[in-house]
């Protein structure tokens, strides 16, 4: 039912020859490979040899070929096959909710992004069809009252056809995806469609309302899925990861788009989904056991499109999408940072993958996603077995003649020339989709591809560079998380600062440590493995360095400025992210972090607070003693004006106590009589 | 609460007159409804309820929300300074209830039911359950 538009024939080749030639060329690779193990090799270590192998080679030969369907897919201009699309002048017949989860995060940005694009989304004249709503999980007191204090000023500022409620939840039971299920719960009845976003996410007006008129024109379409640009950044980490999206992305979600059709994936923001299939079939449940595999589910995106997909309805990734931006963390550590949470989501998916009804490229993407992290510590177990067979050599020579007499002496064969075609094979199958990315790039962008083959070419001396030093952090993460350590939940750090030496050195000193001994094992014991081992060991050797340089704004400024991974919104910047920083300007202004003092002090913010408590829900319980400390404090400011250091729980406790707020206010006003 | 130093009721209904904004010249007025007994600022509350009643006459809201949202919307756009008078006008509160503001929209509940995911154990620890 859901690709009525397409030959199931013909999505089934397009898997077959995706997945063929991955299993093919992983089949003659490994068949090379069998043949290039030293002969004299344990029966162990060569079946650990080749079923490493097999995986990581299996892995990037199904990135290669889904990249070049990609790239054939963009270069012959083919549209995503099986869905309706529908004229731009096509009315809205719906009403959409526009969600905002928030989770401690700058007030300011959020409400710029939103006000830009509630600004853009009138623009085409089809506003009325759409309602922004800001859903908090904020637990930090200061924040919240920001966010009222936002969601006031950001009344004057909207376009009067569109709506803009707030909501805050005291207990952020399960996350994000708790969040959008209590919305769902409360207004889901209410709305057609939901377009999901991120606090840093930004859509155009137009792809909005594209976004809905595709929902509208198919019926059984459950999530459509714009794919996010990064866009924003300074520092030099994250202009190239913006060059990178901008230049490899695309081929990446054409290949993704070609062999998944209509059983896209979903990535948990700027994407549209029909509320009705989400209500009926993307309730999560809890997962039996204990964090960090139990619990509730953390990466929920991947495991709603896996349960909409098992209720019928089809799910949609359309790179013909444009105007849909994200940012990416700007530094190495707040990559690693963001990886953590993300590895913990994607190794919780091992419960899900098996579980009964689910489409098999719903399984597919939930192997996609725990490859991705399961990867790096299976590269570093391959290194480590190669290594260790090298060691093993040097320590344990060959024995040539055996105990049994022969003529001729047993030598240990060693396929020299196999190995380096092989590794040579995997090199040009992780490169060539960046070229093919690029002559897509050139073909495209042509007035902003000057310097992309320049900057391409140190991308994948940094990309090299920096690939152990993540292999290493993911590594860590995958074992702290076998071992059962949960990675809580941190707001991600979205602003432009540096790492300092003191978080380089704390992060990186073991990885700086890893390379230096293992460029002396190899230099002494395994020379003939050196210069193999260096692209490696050089990463790592010079992670403190190479993590510190690339957080750098001005590093990344400079290469701006000589045309390095220039993309073009940073050559023109698109009208919705240039009204998203006026509004941030000018919201700026109006903002502070006073917390509850603002509440007591600002006539028109307790009236918003007090106005919007029971939305919340109940107050959660606090200790008679909280209360009473917060209010000492809050006595001790109006009668002695002692600036009150409250503890987070007493603000919090003052926050959800009216009649205190209010007399506080009134004695102020008496103060001032 | 401690922090309430003078206790005249002059005073009290003075500084909540000045919480909306309007001027010291009601309070003999304000003084002579409010009830002098048990909480003066509910009370003083109360005699913003039948305004905030027609600003804000969905279930949806409490008593607490609506009077809230009254004081929200007179003071946002400058209520005392265009309508100094005692009693609210009609016309003056039509106009208000067109600027209202509208936090969140009417509750239609209706509760997502968890789907079945049915797994096998994983985790070592998750065996000694």
């Amino acid at each position: 039912m859901s690709h009525e538009l397409i030959n199931p024939k013909r999505i089934f080749m397009r898997r077959l020859k995706v997945f063929g030639l991955t299993g093919l060329s992983t089949l003659l690779a490994t068949l090379k490979w069998v043949s290039v193990i030293p002969t004299d090799s344990e029966l162990v270590t060569k079946f650990l040899m080749v079923l490493l192998f097999v995986l990581t080679f299996g892995w990037i030969a199904l990135f290669f070929w889904s990249s070049l369907f990609g790239f054939f897919e963009l270069m012959r201009k083919a549209k995503v096959p099986g869905i309706r699309w529908v004229p731009a002048e096509t009315p809205l017949t719906s009403k959409t909710a526009v969600l905002m989860p928030v989770y401690n995060e700058q007030p300011t940005s959020v409400m710029a992004n939103l006000l830009a694009m509630a600004q853009d989304l009138a623009k085409t004249r089809q506003g009325k069809a759409f309602d922004f709503f800001i859903l908090s999980d904020t637990t930090n007191p200061k924040f919240w009252v920001a966010e009222e204090k936002m969601w006031l000023e950001a009344q004057k500022l909207l376009p009067p056809e569109i709506k803009l409620y707030y909501r805050r939840r005291a207990k952020n039971v399960a996350r994000k995806s708790g969040n959008i299920e209590d919305f769902c719960n409360r207004w889901g009845a209410e709305y057609d469609y939901m377009i999901v976003l991120d606090a840093d996410s930004l859509l155009a007006g137009k792809t909005m309302v594209k976004m809905v008129q595709l929902m509208q024109a198919n019926e059984h379409t459950g999530i459509i899925q714009a794919p996010p640009q990064c866009i924003n950044k300074k520092s030099w980490f994250a202009r190239m990861q913006q060059f990178a999206g901008k230049v490899y992305g695309p081929i990446v979600s054409a290949g993704l788009a070609y062999w998944q059709v209509g059983d896209s994936n979903y990535w948990g923001h700027n994407a549209i989904i029909r509320v009705k299939a989400f209500m009926q079939c993307c309730g999560l449940p809890v997962l039996k056991g204990r964090k960090p595999f139990g619990g509730h589910i953390l990466s929920h995106d991947f495991v709603e499109a896996a349960l909409i997909s098992r209720g019928g309805w089809s799910a949609w990734l359309l790179p013909e999408l444009k105007g849909s931006y994200e940012e990416c963390p700007p530094t190495m550590i707040d990559f690693a940072i963001r990886d953590r949470r993300w590895c913990q989501g994607n190794m919780q998916h091992m419960k899900v993958l098996v579980s009964k009804g689910l489409h098999p490229v719903s399984r597919i993407h939930f192997i996609i996603g725990i490859m991705s992290y399961l990867s790096s510590p299976l590269w570093l177990s391959f290194l480590l077995v190669g290594l260790a067979i090298a060691l093993g050599r040097e320590f344990f020579p060959p024995v040539y003649f055996s105990e049994t007499r022969s003529l001729f002496p047993d030598w240990p064969i060693f396929d020299k020339v196999g190995t380096i075609s092989l590794f040579i094979i995997s090199m040009v199958m992780l490169v060539l989709p960046k070229f093919m990315g690029l002559i897509v790039y050139y073909r495209q962008e042509k007035r902003a591809s000057k310097g992309a083959l320049k900057s391409t070419l140190l991308e994948i001396v940094c990309s090299a560079l920096t690939a152990p030093i993540m292999m290493m952090f993911q590594s860590k993460f995958v074992w702290d998380i076998f071992a059962g350590k949960d990675s809580g939940w941190n707001t991600q750090n979205r602003d432009d600062a540096a790492t300092s030496f003191k978080t380089a050195f704390s992060r990186h000193i073991w990885h700086t440590i890893l390379g230096i001994v293992t460029t002396l094992v190899v230099w002494f014991y395994a020379h003939e493995l050196f210069w193999w081992m260096l692209p490696i060991t050089l990463g790592l050797m010079l992670s403190i360095p190479i993590s510190m340089l690339t957080s750098q704004e001005s590093v990344g400024k400079w290469f701006l400025r000589h045309g390095w991974f220039v993309i073009p919104e940073e050559l023109r910047e698109p009208k919705l992210v240039v009204d998203a920083r006026r509004f941030l300007i000018k919201l700026s202004s109006q903002t502070s972090e006073a917390g509850v003092l603002d509440v007591v002090k600002d006539k028109k913010l307790q009236a918003t607070h007090l106005l919007m408590l029971p939305i919340n829900g109940p107050a959660p319980e606090v200790a008679a003693k909280v209360l009473e400390n917060a209010q000492i404090k809050l006595d001790s400011f109006i009668n002695h004006g002692v600036v009150p250091d409250f503890e987070k729980d007493e603000e919090i406790a003052l926050l959800y106590t009216p009649k205190i707020l209010q007399e506080a206010q009134l004695a102020l006003e008496l103060n001032d009589l | 609460m401690a922090a309430i130093k003078i206790q005249s009721l002059n005073d009290i209904v003075a500084a909540y007159l000045k919480t909306i904004n309007v001027s010291e010249a009601f309070v003999s007025e304000w003084v002579a409804k409010v009830e002098q007994e048990g909480d003066v600022i509910a009370s003083l509350d109360r005699l913003l309820l039948p305004a905030a009643e027609q600003l804000y006459p969905e279930k949806k809201f409490d008593k607490s929300q609506k009077i809230s949202g009254f004081k929200l919307t007179w003071l946002s756009f400058g209520g005392a300074e265009l309508h100094p008078g005692q009693k609210l006008e009609a016309e003056f509160l039509g106009k208000l209830k067109e600027k209202r503001f509208d936090p969140a929209p009417e509750y239609k509940m209706q509760k997502m039911i968890p789907q079945p995911l049915e797994m096998p154990r994983l985790h070592w620890s998750n065996r000694k359950n």
